[in-house]
């Protein structure tokens, strides 16, 4: 019992969907609705990754025969369009902006410049010369 | 206030009539001045009752200092709205009117009745009043007198402050009563629990840790089964910064990295950190052929395919060897569930159809 409800307090707490509607208002750590949806969108690729490239990889290809390669291409349509790697958008961790993303960091630039100004960003130096 | 009084009597009026069957004309004169000469006509007018009729009247007289001499000369608590006082004196009159109305009725249904009207009357007034004694008849008599002149005392004028104030003093000497609901309540409870109560207290007296135990649950076991991972974790956390100390010099502080997996340990080691596929040889990495065998066709588009697929996969160093079999295998169900259409088409030849057709595939 006791195990069920901690579970179904992990569920509430690590869905997107449930967060804010229907229930208690939850806090989660997502900025807005499109991170979230990038969220989504990276799980999903991520759960149908194996298969979705063993697939792609018999579609992609001019050596199996014409029949293989079309049922390989129904194939692929039966995946959702969220599991679709393509749709993946990178957006900054912190505010969720679309633009300006300092790749390593996976942060916009205005973050990143903020976090680097206070020496949180190990192994960024202010650049001098002259 | 007045009318309000008046009409309680008249509701006591109609209340006595249904109660006596016996018509009361006594409209608008003070039904207790009457009473009581009623009473007093009957007993003969005893010594006593003169004395109280003195009483009385010393009573009725109106007090020699006026309000406003008094509240001048003594120190007064400022007036306030009281609204509970007012209610309370109201119920009281109430219940003396009732009585005197008892009373009266009772002296009347004597009379009627006739014989002997006092033990007539004493009785019926023990029986609606149960209290007064059915022998005593003189002293009911009397008692029942003497608060019948009290009501006309304090209905023949308004009360004024100082009999008002003399009155709360007395009150509490007079009917040991506590004052709140609260205490009211408290008292009652302790005496019932000293009388009656006590028994039934202590039949549900239970004692919770007396009884044997069911042994459902073990003592032993701090959450019946529930995991609190977040408590666990910064309990640990809190352990570990209660014991471990802040690193006192480079040295501490390059082996706390180390301790940490922050820096590389020594002798380098290029594989450091991959556990998983320490005893694995990397033969097994490269040379994948050996799981196409037993199912893969010798030639053909599927063989070729499924070559492709090997080579990838030695190239590939994110993937461990369980994976990359996996990977194989998953492409022998997937042929092996199209087996009908690629025999159709010719590209999972069976082995002699498979020697025949091998030289024009060979090209």
């Amino acid at each position: 019992m006791n195990l069920n409800v901690a579970s179904f307090g992990k569920y509430i707490w690590n869905s997107q969907s449930l967060a804010g509607y229907g229930y208690q208002q939850v806090r989660n750590k997502w900025a807005n609705w499109l991170m979230i949806r990038d969220v989504k969108r990276r799980r999903m690729s991520a759960e149908n990754f194996l298969e979705r490239t063993r697939i792609n990889a018999m579609r992609r290809n001019d050596v199996l025969p014409v029949e293989i390669r079309e049922l390989a291409d129904k194939d692929i349509n039966k995946f959702e369009m969220n599991a679709i790697p393509l749709r993946i958008n990178n957006r900054c961790a912190v505010t969720s902006r679309p633009r300006g993303i300092v790749k390593e960091w996976r942060l916009s630039r205005i973050v990143w410049r903020h976090l680097a100004d206070y020496n949180k960003l190990s192994g960024v130096q202010r650049a001098m010369w002259g | 206030m007045l009318t309000r009084l008046q009409m309680f009597r008249r509701d006591f009026r109609i209340f006595i009539r249904c109660l006596s069957d016996q018509a009361s004309d006594n409209n608008g004169q003070p039904p207790e001045s009457k009473a009581v000469g009623k009473n007093v006509e009957k007993k003969n007018l005893d010594k006593n009752t003169e004395k109280i009729q003195e009483l009385l009247k010393q009573m009725l007289t109106p007090p020699k200092i006026s309000e406003k001499e008094y509240s001048e000369k003594f120190a007064t608590a400022p007036e306030r709205p009281s609204k509970r006082k007012l209610a309370s004196d109201e119920i009281e009159m109430k219940i003396e009117k009732i009585e005197e109305s008892i009373t009266k009725a009772a002296g009347d249904v004597a009379q009627a009745i006739g014989g002997d009207v006092k033990q007539t009357e004493a009785e019926l007034l023990s029986k609606v009043l149960g209290k007064i004694n059915q022998t005593s008849t003189s002293l009911s008599d009397l008692l029942i007198g003497m608060k019948v002149d009290r009501t006309k005392e304090s209905e023949t004028q308004p009360l004024s402050r100082g009999q008002q104030v003399k009155r709360l003093i007395e009150k509490p000497t007079t009917d040991n009563r506590p004052k709140t609901r609260y205490l009211q309540r408290m008292k009652k409870d302790t005496d019932d629990s000293l009388k009656s109560r006590i028994g039934a207290v202590q039949a549900t007296k239970i004692n919770l840790f007396d009884g044997e135990p069911l042994g459902i649950f073990k003592s032993k076991a701090p959450n019946y089964g529930t995991k609190l991972d977040t408590w666990e974790s910064l309990k640990e956390r809190e352990l570990t910064l209660a014991t471990s100390q802040p690193p006192a010099n480079y040295f501490q502080k390059m082996i706390l990295w180390t301790e940490q997996g922050k820096v590389w340990k020594f002798p380098i080691d290029n594989e450091q950190g991959l556990e998983e596929e320490q005893n694995v040889h990397f033969s097994e990495h490269v040379f994948l052929d050996t799981h196409l065998e037993g199912w893969c066709p010798k030639k053909g588009p599927i063989r070729h395919f499924m070559e492709l697929v090997c080579v990838g996969l030695s190239k590939n160093a994110f993937y461990t060897v369980k994976e990359k079999q996996e990977h194989i295998m998953w492409y022998k169900d997937y042929f092996e569930s199209k087996k009908d259409l690629l025999t159709e088409v010719g590209a999972w030849d069976t082995q002699p159809i498979k020697n025949e057709a091998s030289p024009s595939n060979q090209c």
